[in-house]
């Protein structure tokens, strides 16, 4: 034992000491709780006295609760179809600025680019001056171009809650795709697409035949950061729509919370946490099958 | 990528019914992404009335009297003081520990940091929301609950995966022979770390600095559940909310408190937007 406390050196031990603030960090308010949270799942507990074990009780009401079941296919709804049309809008608007100067460039894509560091909670809140059925920009520019058909009160109608919050995600979300795949199209080397354009290959037979597929690693990765965020979509529901009409935009975090520190049920509220990682889970796999293959070296 | 690239890059990108769209889309696209917040910034100098009447156009009279309004009866100026207190303190908290972390984890020879780097980067899928119910009770436990601490201590934690990745990255790209030469010079271990180390990996610094800042800045969840413990420690997100639930049909001074909070984050993402994009694509790489 000695002989081998000895052996460690001196810059290995300032080592661990310089990582250790981060390593206790980590394990206090990370680790633990997440332990705690599985343990959590498997009781009643309801924030007082003891936790009783209840085995997998909490899991089968999971099954059989309707409105779990609602929150969990709006989150995906959310997550899935403002992710898709997020990266493509992003892949998009990555081509088309590389049709433009490069100073006019700079400049669209900060402003692009400015939604997504705005805090989700005030996407919401702006898109409320967007939607509200009086006051709202969408109706007033309806109006003003003659389509009063078309209005409505887009919030507080079942039909079309869903898809203003959908809008006010991709607005959120479309940039960090454009800011990933402008910077993978700006390293493909110039003589690839050169040879591809003097072998009489179409701009958009360039695009879809060879750019596309040399960026895949950028594509792949927008796509899991907009997927995987959107999953965890809350904040910009809970100022935009706060759940409603009628608990028709109940998201899986607001389900979980109203749960836990409405109803105090911290046994239940766990077990749908542990669901809710478990889908998490198999979105990362499904996203690794969908990505699978190999990447084009260049 | 050289010079050369690019002047051969602008041959390949000439086409000008393609610029043309791309110029017509772009611009349309701008004009989508700023209409609400220049829209926000005009409703906030209006009052109700003209705010019906004049909804598109610019104030007839320029409100001031809103941000006061805001800052004080609708208490942004107390959510205000909380959120810097709790972004400035866990920004630089987590800088700190990450940066001394990062630097650990890439020049002191730990064994297996590769592994342990992929153990702090591995929760980093888990939603927010698994961690919050027992760390509500750890928090009465540690008798900090309904202080700016029950914040400032889970926000420093959850940037540490992201920060000490970049900071391992930026130090690997560091030659060794610096630190090695810092230490041949006699610098002690914490002295060759600030006065060597750190002043190398600047961009890192700024790129976790404004990642953190933006994160924390806008961070609701937590902070809501927060905010349950004790009204002391509302934030701008929670504040927020609740000016609106209090104050809904004044639309003058609810879109006086937004601009407030979103004119300072614009100035500063514009003014260090080099690093964000850094950050982002610097996980690109490396994937």
């Amino acid at each position: 034992m000695q002989k081998k406390a000895r052996k460690i050196p001196r810059s290995v031990l300032i080592g661990w000491i310089f990582l250790f603030p981060s390593i206790l960090m980590y394990v206090v308010f990370m680790i633990y709780p997440l332990l705690r949270t599985f343990y959590l799942s498997l009781t009643d507990w309801s924030g007082f006295g003891q936790a009783r074990h209840i085995g997998l009780n909490n899991f089968l009401s999971i099954f059989t609760d309707t409105m779990f079941r609602k929150a969990l296919q709006n989150t995906l709804y959310f997550a899935v179809v403002s992710g898709i049309l997020s990266v493509i809008v992003g892949i998009a608007m990555a081509w088309l600025n590389l049709y433009i100067r490069k100073m006019e460039g700079q400049v669209t894509r900060t402003m692009l680019f400015v939604p997504n560091m705005i805090a989700p909670t005030i996407t919401g809140l702006l898109f409320m001056f967007i939607f509200t059925e009086d006051i709202g920009l969408m109706n007033n520019f309806l109006r003003a171009v003659g389509l009063d058909g078309l209005t409505t009160a887009w919030l507080a109608n079942s039909e079309t809650v869903r898809p203003s919050i959908v809008v006010a995600q991709i607005w959120r979300q479309f940039g960090l795709t454009m800011i990933l795949c402008f910077a993978g199209f700006q390293g493909i080397p110039s003589e690839l697409i050169e040879s591809a354009q003097m072998d009489g290959a179409g701009t958009l037979k360039v695009l879809t035949r060879i750019m596309l597929p040399l960026i895949k690693p950028q594509i792949e990765l927008a796509t899991m950061f907009t997927l995987l965020g959107g999953l965890k979509i809350y904040d910009s529901v809970v100022s935009l729509t706060g759940g409603g009409p009628a608990r028709q935009t109940v998201v899986l975090p607001m389900y979980i919370i109203e749960n836990a520190f409405t109803y105090s049920k911290f046994g239940y509220a766990s077990a749908m946490c542990v669901a809710f990682i478990f889908v998490v889970l198999v979105f990362i796999i499904l996203l690794r099958i969908i990505f699978r293959g190999e990447n084009y070296e260049y | 990528m050289n010079i050369e690239h690019k002047k051969e890059k602008k041959g390949i990108f000439i086409n000008w019914r393609l610029r043309l769209l791309s110029r017509i889309l772009t611009v349309f696209l701008c004009m989508i992404v700023v209409y609400p917040l220049l829209f926000t910034i005009l409703v906030s100098f209006k009052n109700n009335q003209e705010f019906y009447s004049n909804i598109w156009g610019v104030p007839q009279i320029w409100r001031w009297e809103n941000y006061s309004y805001a800052w004080v009866g609708g208490k942004i100026g107390q959510y205000a003081l909380n959120s810097v207190i709790v972004t400035f303190t866990a920004v630089i908290g987590s800088v700190l520990i990450t940066a001394f972390g990062g630097y650990a984890l890439s020049k002191m020879r730990i064994p297996k940091a590769n592994l342990i780097l992929s153990l702090f980067m591995v929760f980093n899928f888990v939603p927010g929301v698994a961690y919050y119910i027992p760390l509500y009770s750890q928090m009465i436990k540690l008798h900090i609950n309904g202080t700016l601490l029950m914040l400032i201590l889970p926000y420093l934690t959850w940037q540490i995966p992201f920060s000490i990745y970049i900071f391992k990255n930026f130090f690997d790209s560091i030659p060794s022979e610096l630190i090695e030469a810092a230490r041949i010079d006699g610098a002690s271990e914490l002295k060759a770390f600030f006065q060597v180390m750190l002043p190398l990996v600047r961009p890192a610094l700024a790129t976790v600095t404004v990642f953190n800042f933006i994160s924390i800045w806008g961070e609701y969840m937590w902070a809501s559940i927060s905010a349950t413990s004790s009204a002391k420690i509302q934030t701008i997100p929670v504040g927020l909310l609740y000016f609106r639930g209090e104050y809904g049909i004044e639309w003058g001074p609810f879109a006086a408190a937004i601009t407030i909070i979103i004119v300072p984050l614009i100035i500063v993402f514009i003014y260090f937007q080099k690093y964000f994009v850094q950050g982002i694509t610097s996980g690109a790489v490396k994937g």
